[in-house]
């Protein structure tokens, strides 16, 4: 048993190593920095810190940006991905080619495409030209309400072949005589998705939420990209006060804001993992 | 959760690095990645460490700057030379044109790690650093008690209308060993023959209005005034009315109001009248944005704007002068001026009152005189010295890659004398225009406004949002 423990160590050793060098033990650091005065080496400070931070207007209206960005893409990058993955999973023409088409989003570089949107969006922009040759008025999309769809819709195009594939291998995994039984018993297409293809594909669903909220939380690069650090309103997220806090050398803040965040997504996290078991239980 | 952690990793990185370097300990040598000064220890002796000892060996001081500037290493050889007992070290930072702007962020983080570990250089020129961060986290030492208690320093000796105002309240953080005058240059004879009068040392922004609109319904130059765009007339403007607009106690601002709305409506209405035009460059217009550099500069350029207004109007251009810059409404009067090589002792160095010792050796008349660097000298004497060199010459050579081709230019010592009052009255610094975030924001916004694409209530209130994300961070 010890040489399998060494075996053990000897493989884990090097992404532990790495982990814990890039991720945790900076992220430790800066939880401890959130608690402490001036810069670095600073006294303990308690919570002041928290409290200088929620005192902040462009804190709480970024937070609550972040909050709207997710509940709306999540939901629409869900039910997208969910119906292009049941689609792709019946004799479809061009089958394989399709699924190659829709993971390219992931593996083409952001800011390659970032300068593409950019022209197509901007105020003097391609989409403002077409609109003017319809005759219709034209939109302000990075510097309105729009902005937020705008993103939106770089989410889901980001990210939906991802879902897609998650959804596609939970699809793949329930048996097909459940859906043959089904259908000798009557029942309807709409049923068997109901009953039978929502119900197995839960457990890959949960995982595809998290996977997917965590996601929308990393679509500030794409937003940064396109619009810069002091975007429109609706636009400016926790990680635009992040990043601005960063350069205005804001620790103290930015590692609070920092620490809070992650404190969301923790109890976010342990709240769909137990939903998930208990979901679980009930089906077994 | 492992995905996540990307996201904050960067801010992590930084606290690893800086926390795990004070963690470790006191005075051990702790490399800080990207700055290669090993901060401030003695190189011989680590006792002799708070400078009351007399040193075996000897105090280092450790001078970052970005850009390379032979005035320096002359400065460090001559100061070494009279100073045996200290070692000034000097860090500049190995650009490549090619590759400028990415060197100098790298060169900007790597310092801003630095100080905020407090590992960072002693003496640092602030050129292009964030400044006004290092002052906020208090990582910069104030200078005002060192000079204060320095009886060799004589602060008359030096522009105190420069040195007072980059004052923050009422502490100097950062020394000029320089600057720039910025201000309008304008033909003499062709606007006394627009009647008009004036007083361009008090002029504020509306009293300059009046007097455009009075020179060019006067019926000779179409435009008074030759400006960029309207989007930075406009920023210019609202900095000068900084507190009508934005109050940064109450983290307040108040761009949606109508009085900004009319600012924007008075600056298109000047610029749709003519009255201040962006097109000709300066040449169909009484008054041009220019920046002076020197008193040499001041020759040549009057010069070339001079030779540039005759394309348009033969017998102008013969008698260009400086002008101050209006100002704003609620400040004092006097005209702009704008630091160049600024200097800053950081709060954590171990050797401030050396590195002072070294920033007025470089403030000295000797150093300062030499008329081969850039800038009017912060140092009086060193500007008459410059002024009665450049009148004992009675002509000087222009660039020869400038649009005189190398060209002799005469000195006119008359127009050098009237630069005295220009350059003891520019009260008003000027910032760069990126590190005025308002500033930025109001001009990339207000330009639909200027195309005539947007209304000005929407620029406005889209400036208003910004704004108040901005002021409550």
């Amino acid at each position: 048993m010890r040489g399998d423990g060494m075996t053990f160590l000897l493989f884990l050793g090097p992404s532990l190593i790495g982990f814990s060098m890039f991720y945790l033990i900076p992220f430790v650091l800066g939880v401890y920095a959130s608690f402490t005065d001036s810069a670095f080496g600073g006294r303990l400070v308690g919570f002041s810190n928290y409290a200088d931070l929620l005192h902040s207007a462009s804190f709480r209206k970024a937070a609550s940006h972040t909050m709207l960005f997710t509940a709306i893409g999540v939901p629409l990058l869900l039910t997208l991905s969910l119906m292009l993955a049941v689609l792709l999973n019946q004799a479809l023409f061009l089958r394989s080619w399709l699924r190659t088409s829709f993971m390219l989003p992931l593996v083409v570089p952001v800011a390659s495409i970032v300068t593409v949107w950019q022209i197509f969006f901007d105020w003097n922009g391609t989409l403002n030209a077409w609109l003017h040759e319809l005759g219709l008025a034209r939109v302000d999309w990075m510097q309105s309400n729009w902005s937020m769809s705008i993103v939106v819709v770089m989410y889901i195009w980001k990210n939906i072949g991802y879902d897609m594939i998650l959804f596609l291998a939970g699809l793949q995994s329930i048996p097909k005589d459940y859906y043959e039984t089904a259908s000798l018993e009557g029942a309807g297409r709409v049923h068997q998705f109901r009953h039978i293809t929502l119900v197995y594909l839960t457990p890959t669903l949960f995982f595809v939420l998290l996977i997917s909220i965590i996601n929308s939380l990393k679509v500030f690069r794409e937003t940064y990209l396109l619009a810069g650090d002091y975007p429109y309103d609706r636009l400016y997220m926790l990680q635009h006060y992040m990043n601005n806090m960063f350069f205005q050398l804001d620790v103290q803040k930015l590692t609070a804001a920092a620490t809070l965040m992650v404190g969301c997504i923790v109890v976010m996290t342990y709240g769909l993992l137990r939903a998930e078991r208990r979901f679980r239980d009930n089906t077994e | 959760m492992n995905k996540y952690a990307h996201g904050i990793v960067a801010s992590c990185l930084l606290a690893l690095t800086l926390t795990g370097c004070n963690g470790s300990g006191g005075e051990n040598e702790v490399k800080v990645p990207g700055n290669n000064a090993g901060g401030t220890e003695n190189s011989a002796s680590a006792a002799s460490e708070d400078g009351a000892t007399p040193a075996v060996g000897k105090k280092k001081i450790v001078f970052s700057t970005f850009w390379h500037d032979a005035k320096y290493k002359a400065a460090i050889q001559e100061y070494e030379s009279l100073h045996p007992d200290i070692e000034i070290k000097l860090e500049d930072f190995d650009y490549t044109d090619a590759t400028l702007e990415a060197d100098m962020e790298k060169y900007i983080s790597a310092t801003n790690t630095a100080m905020l570990a407090g590992k960072g250089p002693d003496l640092l020129e602030v050129d292009i650093l964030p400044f006004d961060s290092y002052i906020k986290h208090s990582l910069l030492a104030d200078l005002n008690p060192m000079m204060a208690q320095d009886k060799h320093f004589k602060k008359s000796d030096y522009f105190t209308n420069v040195l007072d105002n980059v004052r923050v309240g009422e502490s100097l953080y950062t020394m000029p060993f320089s600057f720039f005058l910025m201000g309008f240059a304008g033909d003499e004879g062709a606007i006394a023959k627009t009647g008009v009068k004036f007083d361009d040392h008090s002029w504020s922004w509306s009293d300059f209005m009046k007097t455009a609109k009075a020179m060019t319904t006067s019926g000779g130059l179409p435009s008074a005034l030759s400006y960029g765009g309207p989007e930075y007339l406009l920023g210019e403007m609202v900095s000068d009315n900084y507190s009508l607009f934005v109050d940064p106690d109450e983290r307040k601002a108040h761009f949606d109001s109508a009085s900004f709305t009319g600012l924007m409506k008075q600056v298109k209405a000047m610029f749709d009248e003519g009255i201040v035009s962006k097109i000709g460059r300066g040449a169909n217009a009484y008054f041009r944005s220019v920046q002076i550099n020197s008193p040499k500069d001041y020759l040549e350029t009057m010069k070339v704007t001079g030779l540039e207004m005759k394309m348009f109007a033969k017998e102008d251009g013969d008698h260009m002068r400086l002008y101050a810059k209006p100002h704003a409404q609620d400040t004092s009067a006097g005209g702009y001026f704008k630091t160049y090589r600024s200097v800053a002792i950081s709060a954590n160095s171990k050797v401030k009152p050396e590195a002072w010792d070294f920033v007025k050796f470089m403030l000295s008349e000797d150093m300062q005189s030499p008329a081969t660097t850039t800038g009017f000298p912060i140092n009086k004497a060193a500007y008459a010295k410059q002024i009665e060199e450049l009148k004992k010459q009675g002509a000087f050579k222009s660039a020869q890659e400038g649009p005189l081709q190398g060209a002799m230019i005469q000195v006119d010592g008359e127009m050098l004398s009237g630069l005295d009052s220009y350059v003891n009255g520019a009260v008003h610094s000027t910032k760069n225009d990126n590190s005025d975030k308002l500033r930025g924001l109001i001009i990339t916004e207000s330009e639909a406004y200027f195309a005539g694409q947007k209304t000005a209530e929407a620029v406005a209130n889209l400036i208003q949002n910004k704004a108040m994300t901005v002021l409550n961070e």
